[in-house]
């Protein structure tokens, strides 16, 4: 059993490792291009993430948001629910959580919790329509979400405006709700950096979910519907109702996302202010394939790249999206069957080599 | 009249498979040839053959004296011969016309499709072999009987001397297939050679002018059908040398458990294939269901379980209604199933053995009222299945995929099987087993029907349903051709009425 | 009032604002025919929108610029079309991972190459001109709505009826309409398959690429960060709609524009912004949903 694992293991490393080695080379080639230095930048990077003054610290900021996203993502593939709208999730999340932040005042040990609550059931209700429409009348969930994406974003630019009273003088993109009180925030872990307790929420719920999988039945169904949805109707597993809970569950924890952002580093809604974390999330759970260990992993790997990436900015000339390039390239490559590829390109080469000799032997 | 088509020691191998061994035929112009056999006996292997969708293993193929060797269909096609599939070879949403062009459009300004002078020529040659077909009307739209002339006029359309029809009565109506033998004694008359393929008697008597009948890849005789019976033919067609007897302890009557009461399911298409069923299966007997495949089989149990829609009729069970149960109340309630489509019903590819034998055994108490997967419980019943059942492997584990389909087929049965079931629904149990496991698993059956446990045990293998069977329902066109018993459990009885012989409906 | 619902210049916008919709799922629709779902259109657009303007800019011809655009999205299309079609690789995971690529890509060049975030402008930049049609224009309120537009959105226009020239008057339309409903039947027809599906592929580089390039080179003569804002998705929800037929497709289309469209006009009045701008996504969403309902009507579902 044991060696069955590690050959399989064997083939699944050699994939990332060959398509983080390909990626990263892609990277170095246009930095090269734009006239940098990519040792230069990638050593940027690495201090910035990791040895830098308050590096882990902030990186640690970035991580947070990436893992609970990352987590969203992983419960909807995993079980067949093609959420495409997290994005969008996390930003009525972030609302809902400046909101209630702001506008009422409790004790600490009840104001947090409320408001990633609120924030949650504003993720999970943004999640109902699409998930009702697939379920009664066949429509395409990946479409609707992410039309809901950008309902998203419209309408929660559009309440913060009202909520703020917008007389037009700025862009809408500097004006932001007023900032939650002391008692919503969630407190910070290396004052002044902006890592917070936020990251024992992400640890935390990518270890519920862990423990969901690996130890309970439910976590077993869920699987299953996600593998094989025949299997597991004729098993008697109640598929239906099944993946709508997953949805909703899903929206739940973008929701969360939102909220931790809110309540953490922001402090306040801007619009705009997610840049794609949503899709930073599904990114990682695809490279994870869907393994919340993996999300842990993958998405600490990702928040130090994003961390890195500002300070690779600051210091050298390159421009941080060449990490954001990598990060989707990366998923790409990952997808790519190597083995095949290669068994392929042996094949022709055979098959060439064949042709040539036949064409030899028939002239001599 | 000439030899059209001759095969000399045709044979065709799937790796040590032999799906033809050493055909000899001899096919004259201008004649309707039939060739009968079971499932599994060869027929479609060796079509596919002459229409050049598969290229034999050895042996010649002769076609009007000369040798031929067609590499795909478009070649055969060139030199006359057309095949009309079982399975439509149709688009449902394009028109009659463009369905007979497709593929061989007729151009006109280098560019667009010619649809006049297409319609013309189709026109003609509906009315030369009387198909009168609407060109404009959707395929989806057509009667079943109607799409079948389509294809025809499709096959004569690209110059089809010699038609191939491969079980094409097998989704008509009595009146349909009049309509059908009508037009092929019309083609034989304006010169075409007419190839039939069926497994039903008493059409092949009506209809042809000579009959092969292949039985295990062999052909098992020539016969001219003035010279033979149906008994005669089903006795070349069936059957084969029983290697395995079974020891079937003497069954007493007992009160029944499962009551099909007057079942009516559509099938994929909308049409009923299943028809006014009513049977019942007792405690502890084991109800074997025979008929060639596409009968009804296959709708029948997944209306049982739930997984079908039931349109009219009742089922109980325990008697209790449980018609309109679903998968997961019939399983709680003890009905266990063992699909026929292994991989995509029965398994999960994707998964190891643990977690597949868990499916269904989940259901059951103390499991489904724990939160906590109770993991070592369900590696238990894993190893009790492998053990049980002796598959094949090093560790339940391993990933379902890297099984052989035998022993993915052991784990299916062995995890329902150990379940604590009352009635057990159970489509070809040992198809692509090894004879060893067979035997066990004939054994597993006897002895769980011992125990008490009903079965209903749909099979192909005809051996299989009588080496097992306490009774046998035999389904033909949807509707119980008949149900025997006792002595009348052999290969001529139910030969016949799975070919829809003499007890069968007029 | 009604002059925003029904007024000339609510139309006029209405058709300018459908044409890279109309371009992209005109080419979508023909791999979507192929049973390709293809989630990365936008993609495609956004990088011929980007090299459509470096063209242009470079060769200061808006023409030049198309076929910079035409070239990168055909470039594009190759990618996708190996990942797909040889390396069978998740054709939604391709699709999500290239529409992410292409926003890093085309800001990594746009801050390489000028220097700019966020847009760029320069009177190097060329875009197409407009045309006035003689006579038609003379109309009063129609010519208004009908000349005048950009000469890319008559090739819009114009390709409407090109496709559904090609899809239901051609032999390899009506083959290409059998592999969408029947790859077996059309394999046994003699249609082969995977060269059928690579040429759809490129037809949808080509058509998106024209459409990028509209987005860029089509009058505002400038490029944006993520200038595409979603509009593949759109246009793949329209092929969705319009279930491969083109003029179904083209009304689709019109209806999102049209939501678009009425988003401007609004503007002007005390309407927020948002609320109108989020118009097309929810109709997108309502449209689905009628369609869908027709469809849940027609179909059976005998497994439940």
């Amino acid at each position: 059993m044991r060696k069955q694992f590690w050959i399989q293991a064997k083939d699944e490393i050699i994939k990332y490792t060959v398509s983080l080695l390909l990626v990263f080379a892609i990277g170095a080639i246009i930095i090269l291009i734009q006239g940098g230095d990519p040792l230069e930048s990638f050593a940027a990077v690495f201090q910035g993430a990791l040895v830098g003054e308050g590096s882990i610290a902030k990186s640690i900021r970035w991580i947070t948001p990436c893992i609970i996203s990352g987590i969203a993502a992983t419960i909807a593939f995993k079980s067949g629910v093609n959420n495409l709208g997290i994005d969008g999730q996390i930003y009525v999340g972030a609302f809902t959580a400046a909101m209630v932040g702001y506008a009422i005042a409790l004790p600490t040990g009840l104001h947090i919790p409320l408001t990633i609550l609120a924030a949650g059931l504003a993720g999970l209700l943004f999640a109902l329509v699409p998930a009702l429409l697939k379920l009664y009348f066949k429509v395409d969930e990946m479409i609707t979400t992410l039309m809901f994406n950008y309902v998203a974003m419209l309408l929660t630019e559009y309440l913060a405006l009202k909520f703020v009273g917008f007389d037009g003088s700025k862009s809408p993109e500097q004006v932001a709700t007023p900032p939650i009180l002391e008692s919503a925030k969630l407190s910070l872990l290396f004052p002044p950096y902006q890592a917070t307790t936020g990251i024992f929420i992400a640890i935390g719920l990518a270890l519920i979910v862990y423990l969901l999988y690996r130890f309970t039945l439910k976590g077993y169904e869920l699987k299953q519907v996600g593998e094989n949805m025949l299997f597991s109707r004729q098993g008697g597993i109640r598929v239906k109702r099944t993946y709508v809970l997953i949805f909703l569950l899903s929206g739940l924890i973008a929701g969360i996302c939102g909220a931790v952002e809110i309540m953490g580093p922001h402090g306040k809604f801007r619009p705009s202010f997610a840049t794609n974390l949503g899709w930073d999330g599904i990114m990682i759970a695809l490279i994870a394939k869907n393994n919340p260990i993996g999300v842990v992993i993958v998405g600490a790997l990702w928040g130090l790249l994003k961390n890195g990436s500002f300070a690779m900015e600051r210091m050298t000339d390159t421009n941080r999206l060449v990490i954001t390039l990598i990060q989707s390239l990366f998923v790409l490559f990952v997808t790519v069957d190597y083995k095949a590829v290669w068994a392929k390109i042996v094949a022709w080469n055979e098959k060439r080599k064949m042709k040539a000799a036949e064409g030899a032997s028939r002239h001599a | 009249m000439e030899t059209i088509i001759k095969l000399i020691d045709v044979t065709k191998r799937f790796g040590t498979l032999v799906a033809n061994d050493k055909i000899n035929m001899e096919i004259k112009a201008g004649t309707i040839h039939s060739i009968i056999g079971e499932n599994g006996a060869g027929k479609s292997t060796l079509m596919n053959m002459l229409v050049g969708l598969l290229e034999p293993t050895s042996g010649e193929i002769l076609l009007r004296g000369k040798r031929v060797n067609f590499k795909n269909a478009n070649q055969a096609n060139r030199n006359g011969i057309g095949m009309v599939h079982q399975e439509f070879m149709l688009f449902e949403n394009l028109t009659v016309l463009e369905n007979i062009i497709l593929g061989h459009e007729k151009i006109k300004g280098k560019w667009f499709i010619d649809k006049e002078k297409a319609r013309k020529e189709i026109e003609d040659i509906c009315e030369k072999y009387h198909f009168p077909l609407p060109l404009d009307a959707l395929i989806r739209d057509l009667p079943v009987a109607v799409q079948q002339q389509v294809e025809i006029v499709k096959v004569l359309y690209r110059g089809a001397d010699i038609i191939i029809l491969d079980e094409p009565t097998a989704v008509l109506t009595p009146q349909g297939i009049e309509g059908l033998f009508e037009a092929l004694k019309f083609l034989v008359s304006k010169g075409k050679t007419i190839l039939f393929i069926t497994h039903k008697l008493k059409e092949v008597l009506a209809i042809s002018d000579s009959i092969t009948v292949l039985k295990n890849g062999r052909v098992t005789g020539h016969v001219l059908p003035q010279d033979v019976d149906e008994v005669k033919l089903a006795s070349l067609m069936v059957g084969r040398e029983v290697i395995l007897t079974v020891d079937k302890p003497p069954k007493t009557i007992a009160e029944p458990v499962l009551e099909v009461r007057d079942l009516t399911v559509k099938g994929d298409d909308g049409l009923d294939k299943v028809k006014h069923v009513s049977f019942q299966v007792r405690k502890g007997e084991i109800l074997g269901v025979a008929g060639v495949a596409g009968n009804g089989q296959r709708e029948l149990v997944e209306a049982l379980f739930g997984m079908r829609r039931i349109e009219q009729g009742a089922v109980q069970f325990h008697n209790r209604d449980v018609t309109q149960l679903g998968p997961r109340e019939k399983r709680l309630l003890g009905i266990g199933y063992v699909p026929q489509d292994r991989l995509r019903l029965g398994s999960n590819t994707k998964a190891p053995i643990w977690e597949n034998t868990l499916m269904g055994y989940h259901l059951t108490e103390p499991f489904r009222k724990k939160i906590v997967l109770d993991k070592k419980r369900a590696l238990q019943y894993a190893e009790q299945v492998v053990q049980k059942f002796q598959v094949k492997t090093d560790s339940v584990n391993n990933n379902v995929r890297n099984l052989s389909g035998g022993n993915i087929q052991k784990v299916i049965v062995g995890r329902e099987f150990l379940l604590d079931n009352k009635l057990l629904i159970i489509e070809d149990p040992t198809r692509g087993i090894d004879v060893g496991a067979i035997e066990f698993i004939w054994k597993q059956i006897v002895d769980i029907a011992k125990s008490g446990i009903s079965v209903l045990l749909v099979s192909h293998e005809l051996n299989e349903i009588i080496s097992l069977s306490d009774r046998v329902m035999v389904l033909y066109g949807g509707e119980v051709a008949g149900i025997v018993e006792g002595e009348d459990i052999n290969e001529q009885k139910l030969g016949l009425l799975m070919t829809g012989g003499q007890q069968g409906h007029a | 009032m009604l002059s925003i619902f029904f007024g000339s210049l609510t139309l006029a916008a209405m058709i300018r604002l459908a044409t890279p919709l109309i371009l992209t799922s005109m080419g979508g629709l023909f791999a979507d025919r192929a049973n390709i779902f293809n989630i990365g259109l936008e993609s495609f657009m956004l990088i011929s929108a980007f090299f459509a303007m470096y063209g242009s800019y470079l060769s200061e011809s808006a023409f030049v610029g198309l076929l910079f655009g035409i070239a990168s999205s055909l470039v594009v299309s190759l990618i996708f079309g190996v990942l797909v079609l040889h390396f069978k690789s998740d054709v939604i995971v391709v699709g999500i991972a290239m529409n992410l690529s292409a926003w890093g890509v085309t800001t990594l060049l746009l801050d390489g190459i000028f220097d700019t975030r966020g847009s760029f402008m320069d009177p190097r930049i060329k875009s197409f001109g407009t045309v006035d049609i003689p006579l038609i224009g003379d109309i009063p309120y129609l010519g208004k709505i009908i000349s005048g537009q950009n000469l890319l959105v008559y090739i819009a226009l114009l390709s409407v009826i090109l496709v559904y020239i090609v899809m239901f008057k051609t032999p390899f339309g009506l083959r290409l309409r059998g592999v969408g409903m029947n790859e077996h039947a059309a394999e046994t027809a003699g249609v082969n398959i995977l060269k059928y599906r690579w040429i759809t592929v490129l037809i949808t580089g080509v058509f998106a690429g024209i459409s990028g390039s509209f987005l860029s080179i089509g009058g505002i003569s400038m490029f944006t960060e993520n200038m595409s804002a979603g509009k593949g998705f759109l246009a793949l929800a329209a092929i969705m709609i319009g279930n491969g037929n083109p003029v179904k497709v083209f009304l689709a289309c019109l209806v999102f524009a049209y939501t678009d469209a009425l988003a401007i006009s609004l503007q002007s009045y005390s309407i927020p912004s948002q609320i109108v701008l989020m118009l097309p996504y929810v109709a997108t969403v309502v449209v689905l949903f009628v369609a869908g309902i027709r469809k849940a009507r027609a179909a059976s579902n005998p497994l439940g």
